[in-house]
C-alpha cells in the first residue's frame, strides 16, 4: 500500500513523544476523516462521535509511543477511533441493559438507510485517495472533481490522450483496491 | 474485494468522489477543546527544538567567576577504554536545555540525535545526548561552556552526558566511547565540575592542568602537567591523586605510577598550543561560521605547523513555499546579476545573497505548468510551460514581455538549449527555434523528430535522440539530416561530444561511440537503466545510473567502473534533473537523500559527503568563490561554500 507519509523521521520520533507541535500537526491532518469516520460507524449520532472522537485523540496522546512506523498513521488512527467506539458501545450495552440499537440514539436529521451507505461509500472513498499513488490521486481529481477532459489532462502531465486513459484505468482500480482495505475498518464494529 | 465496490462503474466514482468535498468538519467547540487537551501537553527536553541548521548559540547559563583557578588542561587519548573520571551525573532538571557550539570541525563529524544522524558543521549547537563520531582524519572542536573547550579527534566516538547542573552546580559530562578526547579548561568557576566518563575508569579535573591517555591494547593512562587530578579506577574504587609531570597507568586491573613519558609531554605541548588558539576563535553567530583570526593565524604560522583545512558551510537562502508537490525545484538558471529557480507552478530570482528579487506564481488557477527549466538568452528569461504557453520574460523584475502559443512544450527533464543567435526548443513534434532578436518563433520545425530530447549542437551539427523512437540523428544546422543510427532504446537523455567522437547512453544503459560521420565505434552496457545526462571529462564519461550508482567510463574503451553508490534506494525520476558536474575539478553529485558529494574524478574516493537537506538535491550549480548551488525536493534553495583555510593542528 502506498500511503501519505505526512511526518519526516525526525518528527515521527516526536510523535512518539507525544510532542504537542507534531501531535497538533497529525491532528490538523486527519481530524476531518477521523470524525466522519465515527459519523458513519455512530450511523450519524453526533453526540456519541463527538465523545469518541474526543476519547480518540486522549488515546492517541496516551499510545503515542506505542505506534510503529510512519506509514501508516491514518489506519492506526482510525484503528483507536474504532476500539474507543466498541468500548463505547459495549459500555452503552452495560447501562441499558437491552440489546437495542444504541446508535439510533440521535441519528442523522436526514437519515435514511441510503444516506448512511452514501455517507460510508463516501469516507471510504475519501480515505482511499489519501492511499493510493500521488499520481493515481492526481488523475483522478483532475478527471472527477476539476472536470479535465483527458485531453486537458494530457496536456496538463504531458501525457497522450491513450496514456492518460490508461492511467485513469489503473488509477480506479487501484482505487477500489484501496476501498476494500479501507473498508475493514468499517466492518470490524459491525 | 467487496462486491459492491467491485461494481462501482466510473460514474459511481465520479459521484463519491464529487461528494468528497461535503465531508463534515468537525465541530469548532469539538475541535477547540481538542486542540487546548493537546496545546497543554507539556513540551519535552527535546534537543530538535535547536535545529542543527539554525546555528543558534544559547546563551549558557554559566556562572562566571574571576577567580581564575588555573588553566586546566585534560587530553584523555583512549581506544577500548578503561579510564572513568568522577561521572557526571545527567541532570538537567531545571527544565532549561544546555548546549555547546562547534567552533571548527575538520573533515567528517556525524552527530547523531533522536536517531537522526547528520554531519556537524561549525557553528552548529552540541547537546546533551548527542552522540558524536569522527571519521578518519577529522576532528571536533566544540565549547560546552564558555571556558571549556573539549576535542575529539580522528576515529572518536563521545557522548554528551551533560551539558547542564549535577546538583546545583554547573557540570559538563562526555562520555567517551572509543578514540580520543581532549579538554581544556580555564578559569573553572568554583563547584563546576568537567568529567570525562570513559567506561570503566573515571576521573574529575580540579583545577588543574593534566593529561590522560589510553592505548589500544587496554592500558589507561593519566599524566598531569600542573595541580591535581584525582583518578579513580573502577577495579579498586579508590580515588588515586596525581600531581604535577607524574603519570598513572592502569593495566590488567594493575595501577602504576611513573614519571610523565616524553610522549605524553609532546602530546600536551601541542594541545596546548592547539586549545589557546582555539580559545580565540571567534564563537559563531546565527548563520554564520567561525572564523579564524587573521591575526592570531598571521602570528602563529611562523612558529607551528600548519596544513590546509577545508570547511563546508550550507546555508539555505531561501525556501519556496507552497504545496510539497509543487515546490519541488527543477532546477536553475544564472544571470551574471541572478539565480532564477524553477518548480512547477513557480519562478523566483535571488540575487546572489540568497534575497528575492521577485517570483512569479502561476500553477493550475493561470493554467501555467512547468516541467522544464527556462534559460536565459538576449537578456530574456524564456520558459516553457506544458499547456503549450511560452513565456518571455524580463529576468530583471519578472514582468511578462510576451506569451506566444507554442507548438508543443518542452516536457519534462529535458531542457531547451541557446546556441549562436536562436534557442533551440525540444517540443513533441519536433525541434523549433526562435530567434533571439527578432523572437519570433518558427512554426514549422526545424527538425521534426517526435519527441526529442535536447539537442546537442556544435559548430555544424545537431545530434538529437528520442524518447520515443530508438535512433540518434544527425541533422546540420538548416536542419538536413546527416546520418541516422539505431539505438536499442529510447532515450532520456542528451548525447555528449568528446575529441572526435558523439556519445550517447539510452534508457537501458547501453553506451555508445560514434564517429562524427555516424560510424559505430564502440558499444558497451552500464548495467542498469539510465535516465540522468552523461557528462565528460578528462577522457573519461560519468553516468550516474537508475540503480542509484555512479559510473566512470572510458572514453576509449567504455570500460565501465563503478565509481560511488550515491543512493542505496533511488528514486529515477529525480534523476531526470540530475547529473554529475565537475566544479574546480572535482566531480559533484547530489543524492537523493539531500547530500551533496564531491568526488575525485580519477579516483572516485569521497572527498567530502555533505549533508545539505533531508530531502533530495538537484544537480549543483557553481555561482563561483567555491560556493554551489542546488535545490530540493521540498523547495530549499541551498548554497554550499568551500572554504579552505590554513589552521594550526
Amino acid at each position: 500500500m502506498i500511503v501519505l507519509i505526512i511526518l519526516t523521521n525526525e518528527e515521527f520520533i516526536r510523535f512518539k513523544k507525544a510532542d504537542p507541535a507534531v501531535l497538533e500537526t497529525v491532528y490538523q491532518e486527519y481530524k476531518v476523516k477521523v470524525f466522519n469516520f465515527l459519523m458513519v460507524k455512530t450511523g450519524g449520532n453526533r453526540d456519541m462521535s463527538e465523545e469518541i472522537f474526543s476519547e480518540t485523540f486522549i488515546s492517541v496522546i496516551k499510545s503515542a509511543s506505542s505506534i510503529k512506523e510512519n506509514r501508516n498513521i491514518q489506519g492506526w488512527l482510525l484503528q483507536i477511533a474504532n476500539r474507543r467506539l466498541m468500548d463505547n458501545l459495549r459500555k452503552k450495552y452495560r447501562e441499558n441493559a437491552h440489546d437495542g440499537d444504541i446508535i439510533e440514539d440521535q441519528p442523522w436529521e436526514d437519515r435514511t438507510q441510503e444516506s448512511i451507505e452514501e455517507k460510508e461509500k463516501i469516507n471510504l472513498i475519501n480515505l482511499a485517495m489519501d492511499t493510493i499513488k500521488p499520481v493515481y490521486r492526481q488523475v483522478l481529481t483532475m478527471k472527477y472533481i476539476d472536470k479535465k477532459s483527458q485531453k486537458d489532462i494530457a496536456d496538463a502531465t504531458g501525457k497522450s490522450a491513450k496514456a492518460v486513459e490508461s492511467l485513469l484505468n489503473r488509477a480506479r482500480s487501484a482505487l477500489k483496491k484501496e476501498m476494500t482495505k479501507q473498508s475493514d475498518y468499517f466492518e470490524e464494529v459491525s | 474485494m467487496k462486491n459492491w465496490i467491485e461494481d462501482l462503474t466510473e460514474n459511481d466514482i465520479e459521484h463519491l468522489l464529487e461528494k468528497t468535498t461535503s465531508l463534515e468538519p468537525v465541530p469548532e467547540t469539538l475541535d477547540k477543546s481538542v486542540l487546548n487537551m493537546i496545546s497543554s501537553l507539556p513540551v519535552e527536553q527535546q534537543p530538535e527544538k535547536i535545529p542543527f541548521k539554525d546555528r543558534v548559540q544559547a546563551i549558557l547559563p554559566f556562572r562566571t567567576v574571576s577567580l581564575a583557578v588555573g588553566l586546566c588542561t585534560l587530553l584523555l587519548l583512549l581506544v577500548p577504554l578503561t579510564v572513568y573520571f568522577l561521572p557526571g551525573i545527567l541532570d538537567i532538571s531545571n527544565g532549561k536545555i544546555f548546549t555547546a557550539s562547534a567552533l571548527e570541525v575538520n573533515g567528517t563529524v556525524r552527530v547523531t540525535r533522536d536517531g537522526k544522524t547528520v554531519h556537524v558543521m561549525a557553528g552548529d549547537t552540541v547537546l546533551a545526548g548527542d552522540s558524536i563520531v569522527t571519521g578518519a582524519g577529522s576532528s571536533l572542536y566544540f565549547r560546552p561552556r564558555e571556558n571549556v573547550m573539549i576535542k575529539t579527534i580522528e576515529n572518536s566516538t563521545i557522548e554528551i552526558e551533560n551539558l547542564g547542573l549535577e546538583g546545583n552546580n554547573p557540570a559538563v559530562t562526555i562520555r567517551l566511547d572509543e578514540g580520543v578526547v581532549l579538554a581544556s579548561v580555564n578559569d573553572l568557576p568554583a563547584n563546576s565540575t568537567v568529567t570525562i566518563d570513559a567506561g570503566s575508569l573515571k576521573a574529575r579535573v580540579v583545577g588543574t592542568r593534566l593529561l590522560v591517555s589510553k592505548n589500544i591494547g587496554g592500558q589507561a593512562r593519566v599524566s598531569v602537567l600542573h595541580g591535581k587530578v584525582i583518578v579513580v579506577p573502577e577495579v579498586s574504587g579508590e580515588s588515586i591523586m596525581v600531581t604535577g609531570k607524574e603519570s598513572v597507568i592502569i593495566e590488567n586491573s594493575t595501577v602504576i605510577n611513573q614519571q610523565m613519558t616524553p610522549e605524553d609531554s609532546e602530546i600536551f605541548s601541542r594541545f596546548k598550543q592547539e586549545s589557546e588558539l582555539s580559545a580565540s576563535l571567534e564563537s559563531s553567530d546565527q548563520g554564520t561560521v567561525a572564523k579564524l583570526p587573521t591575526e592570531t593565524k598571521d602570528s602563529i604560522e611562523d612558529t607551528i605547523k600548519t596544513e590546509p583545512v577545508t570547511r563546508w558551510h550550507v546555508k539555505t537562502i531561501y525556501t519556496i513555499p507552497g504545496d510539497n508537490g509543487d515546490r519541488s525545484v527543477l532546477g536553475f538558471v544564472q544571470s551574471s546579476e541572478s539565480i532564477v529557480a524553477q518548480t512547477s507552478s513557480r519562478t523566483v530570482s535571488l540575487d546572489r545573497n540568497g534575497n528575492k528579487r521577485w517570483e512569479n506564481i502561476y500553477g493550475k488557477e493561470k493554467s501555467l505548468l512547468f516541467m522544464s527549466v527556462p534559460v536565459i538568452g538576449d537578456k530574456t528569461l524564456y520558459l516553457s510551460s506544458i499547456n503549450r504557453k511560452l513565456l518571455l520574460l524580463d529576468p530583471d523584475n519578472g514582468k511578462e514581455r510576451e506569451i506566444i502559443d507554442s507548438l508543443g512544450d518542452v516536457t519534462f527533464g529535458m531542457k531547451m538549449q541557446v546556441y549562436d543567435t536562436n534557442i533551440y526548443m525540444p517540443f513533441q513534434a519536433g525541434i523549433y527555434t526562435m530567434s533571439l532578436e527578432s523572437k519570433i518563433l518558427n512554426r514549422e520545425p526545424l527538425i521534426s523528430i517526435s519527441s526529442p530530447v535536447s539537442p546537442l549542437i556544435d559548430d555544424t551539427s545537431i545530434y538529437i535522440a528520442s524518447f520515443t523512437d530508438r535512433s540518434l540523428t544527425c541533422y546540420d544546422l538548416s536542419g538536413s539530416m546527416l546520418w541516422k543510427a539505431n539505438v536499442d532504446n529510447r532515450s532520456f537523455s542528451s548525447p555528449v561530444t568528446y575529441g572526435s567522437s558523439i556519445y550517447h547512453v539510452d534508457s537501458g544503459g547501453v553506451l555508445y561511440r560514434f564517429s562524427k560521420d555516424g560510424q559505430l565505434l564502440a558499444k558497451g552496457n552500464i548495467g542498469s537503466p539510465c535516465t540522468s545526462q552523461l557528462c565528460v571529462n578528462g577522457g573519461s564519461l560519468y553516468q550516474l545510473a537508475d540503480d542509484g550508482s555512479l559510473y566512470k567510463i572510458s572514453a576509449d574503451s567504455l570500460v565501465v567502473t563503478n565509481l560511488l553508490v550515491v543512493d542505496e534506494k533511488p528514486d529515477s525520476d529525480s534523476y531526470l534533473h540530475k547529473q554529475p558536474v565537475f566544479i574546480d575539478e572535482t566531480l559533484c553529485i547530489g543524492s537523493d537523500k539531500g547530500e551533496i558529494i564531491v568526488l575525485d574524478p580519477g579516483s572516485g574516493s569521497v572527498l567530502h559527503r555533505e549533508q545539505a537537506s533531508k530531502y533530495a538535491v538537484t544537480s549543483l550549480g557553481n555561482i563561483g568563490n567555491n560556493i554551489y548551488l542546488t535545490g530540493t525536493a521540498n523547495g530549499e534553495i541551498i548554497v554550499v561554500k568551500r572554504e579552505v583555510v590554513t589552521a594550526s593542528i
